[in-house]
């Protein structure tokens, strides 16, 4: 017997309630850019000090952050499937012309949000490049030819990333302006779910749960 | 006992449908049992790591060490029984590491948060006789939050914190510190390029002296070479496991395990993927489970068990559950369940000669688990476990009696 127990506590009329008010205020007093919406979350009973910190990534169901720039290292097979999409793409012999010279590497981390890479290229990219894209944090995710091109890089857009340092609160961005409420509703619940499965006492940890838009006041759902 | 009779069920359920296991007997299910509990702590200290001494051929007993949240370590030796035999208090911030010596029984290192390395000897009352300390520049020190000592015990390696900007890893020559104990600068040097988030493991390879692998809350697990001259060449594999890493270690020559805070990976670092990944709902393998409840303590990679096993815990309000899973054909199978456990654990370690598992955790309580003499049917290996157990106790006897 299987029981499913809806264990979250914030209601579909809160939250729906909340992301009508966040996107309200953003129509109200337009910005010359898109505003982004977070989750903040205040967290109880919890010392960072002895439990264990934590941090996940989960896929969310729609694109939070749209502007997001990937760039493909491709084989030949991949930069002519980038090519063909309009997709920035680099090659073996482009990235050798680097030189691993870190300033340019540097530069190239800088150019884009993240990276993926064909599987025979994946490899190769330490001894191509030396650790500048570590650095910054952008080694490439893993291109397969088993998967499409598109979707991939969707999926690295969609994916965002819970990481509790020493502080109580952590904040993560969940969708924008642009978004219809359903799809923001979306995205704010599959957080929700998301980061309290990674507390040790689930709801018990949760103070607050806010969300904003980038110039917006918060809306608190919890 | 129900859960069992279902899980083994549901097993053989499993097996019809898999070929591959058809030739196998009854899937073994037995328990481990603590055989050992000792409540050491009040409710408010936890224990946040164990280790212990392996190699000691003769001596049946062996020892460990738990480092405590209010920065003390423990030191304990255990066989028949459960001595206290030594408590270290130097540490001044919280504990992010503790290893014994490779190659002694008597030296301990520890890291601490305030960026500090000492190495204490048990014999002089765990008096400090090396301290390893980043003391460069402008005297601010890097916020540790991994070590390790490499198997030739000649190089110390810190991870630390992100900080300004830098992760690193820092190097000491282990054997430099241990004649003159002073502030003069012990640091080898380090890397600092290859991760952007805080270094939270440190793994070198345990017989390849100058192999090192670290893991980052970045997400990624780096191999370096350490003979190359530079950062740039000494990196030779970065794995991307598109999740942030919380511990890592070495499975065999060229696998590496890896456990973020809902997945175990299973890596070649000559590949480009995770050949086996296991997510929580893969752990939760019982039809109660509940993927949310599953927390991971960490990875075995001891075939003492048979196999390499993962350790992971189930805490909700019906209890603590603890289990010991291992990968058999690219599923998690449940090779021991564990009865009796109160508390969320923290950390783990294997006495590997006497299959004994050692569970330190949030309620202060050491456990230390061995398995139950009563094994059902399976063939040879659970009957060697007991038998290994056995085995030390026997040649004690045979000493005593015959003394020539």
């Amino acid at each position: 017997m299987i029981i499913v127990i809806n264990r979250s506590k914030v209601s579909r009329d809160t939250l729906y309630e909340c992301v009508n008010a966040v996107l309200q205020h953003s129509q109200d007093k337009k910005r010359k850019f898109l505003e982004t919406v977070e989750l903040q979350i205040g967290l109880k009973n919890y010392d960072p000090q002895k439990d264990k910190r934590f941090s996940g990534t989960v896929k969310l169901k729609n694109i939070p952050r749209p502007k997001m720039q990937v760039c493909v290292l491709g084989d030949q097979q991949h930069c002519d499937e980038a090519k063909a999409n309009n997709i920035p793409y680099m090659d073996a012999e482009a990235l050798k012309k680097l030189n691993k010279n870190k300033k340019l590497v540097k530069k190239l981390a800088k150019k884009y949000d993240a990276f993926l890479a064909s599987e025979s290229l994946i490899k190769q990219i330490p001894r191509i490049l030396g650790p500048g894209l570590n650095k910054a944090g952008k080694f490439p995710g893993l291109l397969s030819h088993q998967e499409s091109m598109v979707g991939k890089i969707d999926e690295v857009k969609a994916t965002i990333k819970f990481q509790m340092k020493k502080v109580l609160c952590l904040s993560v961005a969940v969708g924008h302006v642009e978004m219809t409420p359903d799809e923001l509703v979306q995205n704010v619940h599959l957080s929700i779910n998301f980061l309290v499965s990674l507390l040790k006492k689930h709801w018990q940890n949760v103070r607050s749960l806010h969300i904003k838009s980038s110039m917006g006041p918060p809306q608190r759902l919890y | 006992m129900a859960k069992i009779v279902e899980s083994l069920k549901k097993l053989s359920v499993e097996h019809r449908t898999h070929k591959h296991d058809d030739n196998r007997v009854i899937k073994r299910k037995s328990e481990l049992i603590s055989s050992m509990e000792k409540a050491v702590s009040s409710d408010h200290n936890y224990i946040l790591a164990v280790c212990g001494t392996q190699r000691q051929i003769f001596d049946p007993e062996f020892r460990i060490c738990t480092a405590f949240s209010d920065y003390t370590c423990v030191i304990y030796s255990v066989g028949e029984s459960f001595n206290q035999t030594a408590t270290l208090t130097h540490n001044q911030a919280p504990i992010v590491g503790i290893k014994f010596s490779p190659t002694s029984k008597n030296i301990l290192y520890t890291a601490t948060n305030n960026g500090e390395i000492t190495a204490c000897d048990l014999r002089a009352k765990g008096k400090v006789v090396a301290k390893f300390k980043d003391n460069t520049e402008d005297g601010k020190t890097k916020p540790l939050c991994s070590f390790d000592v490499s198997c030739d015990e000649k190089l110390v390696a810190g991870g630390t914190e992100h900080i300004a900007g830098d992760a690193f890893i820092l190097f000491w020559d282990a054997r430099h510190s241990s004649s003159k104990l002073d502030d003069r600068n012990n640091l080898l040097g380090g890397y600092w390029e290859s991760h952007m988030e805080d270094v939270v493991s440190l793994a070198f390879h345990s017989s390849k002296q100058d192999v090192l692998a670290s893991g980052s809350t970045d997400g990624l697990i780096n191999v370096f070479d350490l003979t190359q001259p530079s950062e740039d060449s000494a990196l030779t594999s970065s794995l991307n496991t598109e999740s942030s890493v919380d511990r890592i270690g070495w499975l065999s020559d060229d696998n590496l395990w890896c456990t973020t805070h809902n997945s175990l990976q299973l890596w070649d670092y000559d590949e480009v993927t995770p050949y086996a990944k296991f997510n929580r709902s893969n752990i939760a393998i019982f039809q109660n489970d509940d993927p949310d409840d599953c927390y991971i303590v960490k990875f075995h990679a001891s075939n003492v068990f048979e196999q390499p096993f993962l350790l992971a815990g189930f805490s909700s309000v019906k209890g603590e559950n603890l289990r010991c899973l291992n990968v058999v054909n690219n599923r998690l199978e449940t090779y021991y369940n564990m009865i009796g456990n109160k508390q969320i654990v923290r950390d783990s370690w294997l006495h590997e000669k006497s299959g004994s598992l050692v569970t330190v955790g949030e309620g202060g309580l050491i456990n230390i688990w061995r398995p139950s003499e009563t094994v059902p049917i399976q063939k040879n290996s659970s009957h060697k476990l007991v038998a290994k157990i056995g085995t030390s106790k026997v040649r004690d006897h045979q000493h005593r009696t015959k003394p020539y």
